[in-house]
């Protein structure tokens, strides 16, 4: 499914742009322990965490995740999205938390 | 002599200096089977073959070396059918026998092997009484023994000291033969993984496989990220890149690792709490970084920092 259109199923707001859109995601991972991402999350897949700093694109990047949902209403620094920006990592903030995003995102098909 | 002993020896040599303060006192087997003069070299032969040992010191009654007979004697010996002989009067004599002082410390015992290119080396009093034996494997189970700060990982860690290991040759882990070399310098752990990420860039613009890069990037970003985390945000990365494998060298000196095989166990931690709440401090660093690797090495003596080794191998298969 491309991102874009996961995103409908969500009461969100994307801080990149354009970026990833286009993109087949098949996969989910809910975690904010950001060891367990790296190690555990495939590739292609969107992350969902409550984790707003730096490093979350940095972790997304290297395990070749598209797609970052902060949930809980956190707000990201500024510096944060710009960083998703140049690394090509969409950023996507919601209000819903984790569990509400992770059972939607379910319910739409993503694994 | 073969070539894998001697990769061994470069092995061994690349820690020498970290360990230098062990003495052959604390390496050598003290339990060494041994026989007297009058003994027949066919009995010899019967030990080494059922102990599996290479070398067999001959002693007197006070238990002074009076020489050794080593497998390639026993060789020797059969091929001249005089192995119903004495030991004592077969042996290599006490007088051609290179020794080493209990005091002499890993380098000079590394170097005696270097040297000499034999399998063994007896340790003598000032009397010439036989202390002790070291072979390449007690000096390896002395430094794993009395560091509770090494942890080697090896899918073949039991037989590590049989492989071809040339993967960790000194030489290649010299900093200017570094194809990357990437200095961590920052407190802030948001900013942790950047050394990673440039790496990362690297290792696709030289073609490797996407999941070979995920996981010389995974591991390379668990180093990095503790380096901020626990050796005060500063070290350094080095890699070392071929066709068919990576190697990548993390360095700090910060407080080192206390306990690395509980650093090694999932889910434990030392990170404080403010990095915990950041989603750090998992106590899955290490094991991430072991699961990634195809051979991981981490050196770490409390207070002289810590020394990641992570050797990727590309797997066949491999996308």
């Amino acid at each position: 499914m491309k991102l874009k259109d996961i995103l409908k199923s969500l009461d969100c707001e994307v801080l990149t742009g354009d970026i990833n859109m286009e993109e087949e995601i098949k996969y989910g991972y809910t975690s904010d322990l950001l060891s367990e991402v790296m190690g555990k999350a495939r590739q292609d897949s969107v992350w969902i965490t409550v984790q707003s700093h730096l490093n979350i694109v940095a972790v997304a990047v290297l395990v070749g995740i598209k797609a970052i949902i902060v949930c809980g209403g956190k707000k990201v620094d500024s510096k944060v999205a710009e960083k998703a920006k140049q690394e090509g990592v969409a950023l996507i903030l919601t209000k819903d938390n984790a569990f509400i995003v992770s059972g939607k995102l379910y319910e739409i098909g993503l694994r | 002599m073969s070539n894998v002993d001697v990769e061994i020896i470069d092995y061994l040599n690349e820690y020498k200096k970290i360990f230098s303060f062990i003495t052959a006192e604390e390496i050598m087997k003290r339990d060494v089977i041994t026989l007297g003069p009058e003994a027949p070299l066919s009995e010899a032969r019967v030990i080494m073959r059922e102990k599996r040992i290479s070398g067999i010191p001959i002693v007197d009654k006070d238990g002074k070396l009076l020489g050794l007979v080593s497998t390639e004697r026993i060789i020797r010996a059969l091929e001249e059918g005089v192995i119903s002989k004495k030991a004592g009067e077969y042996m290599t004599p006490r007088e051609r026998v290179v020794y080493l002082d209990p005091k002499d410390t890993l380098e000079k015992i590394i170097e005696t092997f270097e040297k000499y290119r034999y399998g063994r080396f007896p340790v003598l009093d000032e009397n010439g009484k036989l202390l002790g034996l070291i072979t390449k494997q007690d000096i390896l189970k002395a430094i794993l023994r009395r560091f509770h700060s090494i942890y080697i990982h090896d899918k073949r860690r039991d037989d590590f000291l049989s492989r071809e290991i040339s993967l960790l040759k000194g030489e290649e882990f010299l900093e200017e033969g570094a194809s990357f070399r990437y200095e961590i310098n920052t407190r802030s752990i948001a900013e942790a993984g950047e050394g990673a990420a440039l790496l990362k860039r690297i290792l696709e613009k030289r073609g490797y496989t996407r999941s070979f890069i995920r996981r010389v990037s995974i591991g390379t970003y668990e180093a990095e990220v503790n380096v901020v985390i626990h050796a005060g945000g500063k070290g350094i990365i080095l890699a070392f890149l071929r066709e068919d494998s990576v190697v990548v060298l993390v360095k700090d000196s910060g407080p080192g690792i206390e306990d690395v095989d509980l650093a090694m166990k999932e889910g434990y931690s030392t990170a404080p709490d403010h990095i915990k709440e950041l989603g750090f401090g998992a106590g899955m660093g290490l094991p991430n970084m072991r699961r990634a690797a195809d051979r991981l090495i981490v050196l770490s003596q409390a207070g002289k920092g810590t020394r990641v080794e992570m050797v990727f191998i590309v797997r066949e298969g491999e996308e």
